[in-house]
């Protein structure tokens, strides 16, 4: 043989170049060798080990369901699985007394909420709902709480700190979608009104003529709240922080640079629109606060966001950015009036909130939110949140251009 | 791609809509006018103006499109992947008086293609069958697929006189795949739907 051509090899090493010679001589080769790197699979590995993740620890949901009566007959009534609650939590209730340890919180768990005859979830039983959940899950004598309370220990018995890999990243996360799902189909049993998994229920808030607000209900993300307790969320979060590692260092040198710069000249650099600060201008006559005006207007946008590491669940940081958003907008409304606040003129005005709000690992909660954010809430205005949030940080670290230097100089 | 929703049965359908274009062509004003045009019950999210609900019925089956705008700024041009991933359709916006405004769509125009026309016409066709496979309901499939058309075409079609209250805003579509056919079964499937004359 003799010419270019491009040699695979059965591992995925790719050989390009010149071949010259026969197959029985050796050939004889001058080119570029492109090794393969497959991540090695964590499945590969421990092959002989491996446990489908649907089965993993259930023997402590099998428990949970046991005592709610639902593992004799398939399919209980709902009237049946508050019996056995009943029941159950009256037993807990003995050993407690014979123990004689203090049995906080179940008072009143074993009542129903909601009556049974209630088949149209809307705002206030949803409400009524989440706080009976809230107390059981908090309870460890309730089987809700003790589920929470086993999972919890055998997650952070499995991917302990010391060992996490991002090879086991992967596996924690399918782990806890299972966990997840198997959990709601649990609380559907006990709540048969809640949407079946799979479904979003629009809900509205307040009922105003004027003004009427949905919010989008998953019984996914409802369960997701409680599950994410803060052993486990430290344990999830300390993947993700090692996983983007790299890219949030990169994040953070970039937001150092730019956070030198005062506000007028950060934002001109941005693009933000001018109307935004054009008013603090005339009123401040002093260099120092005329130079801070932007950041004080925008304040309360910048607090918001900065909610968004403080908590757990991802619809829960989402909604944080919502609300810095929807702040964004009111003093876009106060200060501009004309126009309407598009995404041409909020996006750069966010993107100034995300660069001072100065998160240190936004890499790692984008990426947590959109592991374990439901997809069906993806569509709606959580997932616009959280798509706004990954493109400012992608702009922030791709952007080409400085902040001019002059500026700096201005302000010393 | 369909999600399932909605209190009471039924099945509803979720779309996601992207607007693309150069910054200020007045692709939010657009949006904005034709939504409040075109239906009574506008819906008012928090994110409002830059992010857009609408529900609409179609043979009685309830469709939500969500509007999705994005920043057209020439350094956010970058980020048009990250938000027209997973859409089912985008509308691409130009100033009629700004001639650079439409030689910018071709910059948004071959990229979308690259990326996202193939998928959106996979996406016609997938969610057709999927429809037929759930509903054996031919003139609900014809009508959606209609309708996503005529929500991006209407622009071009509206009448001149109601251009000033547009911003003199045109928008070219590459919703549904173009095509005179698909037009056709838009007027002829959905009139109800049509825009409102100025």
């Amino acid at each position: 043989m003799n010419g270019p051509g491009v040699l695979r090899f059965s591992h995925g090493d790719v050989l390009e170049g010149n071949f010259l010679g026969q197959w029985t001589d050796g050939v004889k080769v001058s080119g570029v060798l492109r090794p393969h790197h497959t991540p090695p699979s964590l499945h590969r590995c421990v092959k002989k080990y491996w446990q489908q993740t649907d089965n993993k620890w259930r023997s402590a949901f099998d428990h949970c369901r046991q005592q709610l009566g639902m593992t004799k007959i398939k399919d209980p009534s709902q009237h049946k699985v508050w019996e056995c609650l009943g029941s159950a939590l009256q037993a807990e209730r003995e050993a407690v007394q014979y123990f004689q340890r203090p049995c906080d919180g179940l008072d009143g768990l074993e009542i129903p909420p909601i009556a049974h005859s209630d088949n149209c979830l809307n705002w206030e039983n949803y409400c009524t709902i989440k706080n009976y959940l809230h107390k059981a899950f908090a309870c460890p004598l309730h089987p809700l709480g003790r589920l929470v309370g086993c999972l919890e220990d055998a997650f952070t018995d499995s991917y302990q700190e010391e060992v996490s890999h991002k090879l086991l990243l992967n596996a924690a996360v399918e782990e806890l979608k299972s966990f997840n799902q198997r959990l709601y189909q649990i609380v559907l049993a006990l709540f048969p009104i809640l949407p079946e998994e799979g479904d979003l229920v629009d809900l509205q808030v307040n009922h105003t003529n004027t003004n009427t607000q949905t919010q989008s209900i998953s019984g996914y993300s409802l369960v997701q709240r409680w599950l994410l307790t803060p052993q486990i969320y430290s344990l999830v979060h300390h993947f993700y922080l090692i996983n983007n590692q790299e890219r949030d260092q990169q994040y953070q040198s970039r937001l150092y640079n730019w956070n030198q710069h005062a506000d007028l000249p950060l934002m001109s650099f941005l693009e933000v629109n001018t109307n935004f600060w054009a008013s603090d201008i005339s009123s401040i006559s002093d260099r120092g606060s005329f130079y801070e005006g932007g950041k004080s207007a925008f304040k309360e946008a910048i607090q918001a966001l900065q909610q968004i590491p403080t908590h757990f669940a991802p619809t829960k940081k989402l909604h944080s950015a919502v609300t810095c958003w929807s702040l964004v907008r009111e003093l876009f409304s106060q200060k501009i009036k004309k126009g309407s606040a598009g995404a041409d003129e909020m996006f750069p005005a966010f993107l100034f909130v995300v660069v001072r709000a100065n998160i240190s690992h936004l890499g790692a909660e984008i990426n947590l939110i959109e592991d374990l954010l439901d997809p069906l809430l993806s569509n709606g205005s959580l997932g616009y949140m959280l798509v706004s949030l990954k493109a400012c940080y992608e702009q922030i670290l791709t952007e080409k251009r400085e902040p001019a230097r002059r500026n700096i100089n201005m302000l010393i | 791609m369909s999600g399932p929703g909605g209190v009471g049965g039924g099945r509803s359908y979720n779309f996601k809509i992207v607007l693309l274009g150069e910054g200020c062509v007045g692709k939010t004003s657009l949006v904005l006018r034709y939504v409040e045009d075109k239906f009574n019950d506008r819906h008012i999210t928090t994110l409002q103006a830059s992010f857009l609900t609408k529900r609409v019925n179609l043979s009685g089956k309830r469709v939500n499109l969500a509007i999705w705008d994005t920043a057209g700024q020439e350094r956010f041009h970058a980020l048009g992947p990250i938000y027209y991933r997973e859409s089912h359709g985008a509308i691409l916006v130009y100033d009629i008086t700004d001639e650079d405004s439409f030689q910018k769509i071709e910059l948004w125009v071959p990229e979308k293609q690259r990326r996202f026309r193939r998928k959106l016409s996979q996406f016609l066709i997938g969610q057709k069958t999927e429809l037929e496979c759930l509903h054996q309901d031919e003139m609900f499939i014809l009508k959606l697929t209609g309708f996503l058309f005529v929500l991006a075409n209407s622009f071009i079609h509206c009448p001149p006189g109601s251009l000033n209250q547009v911003h003199r805003t045109a928008a070219v579509t590459e919703l549904g795949g173009g095509g005179a056919a698909l037009a056709a079964l838009a007027r002829d499937g959905s009139h109800s739907s049509r825009q409102t004359r100025v």
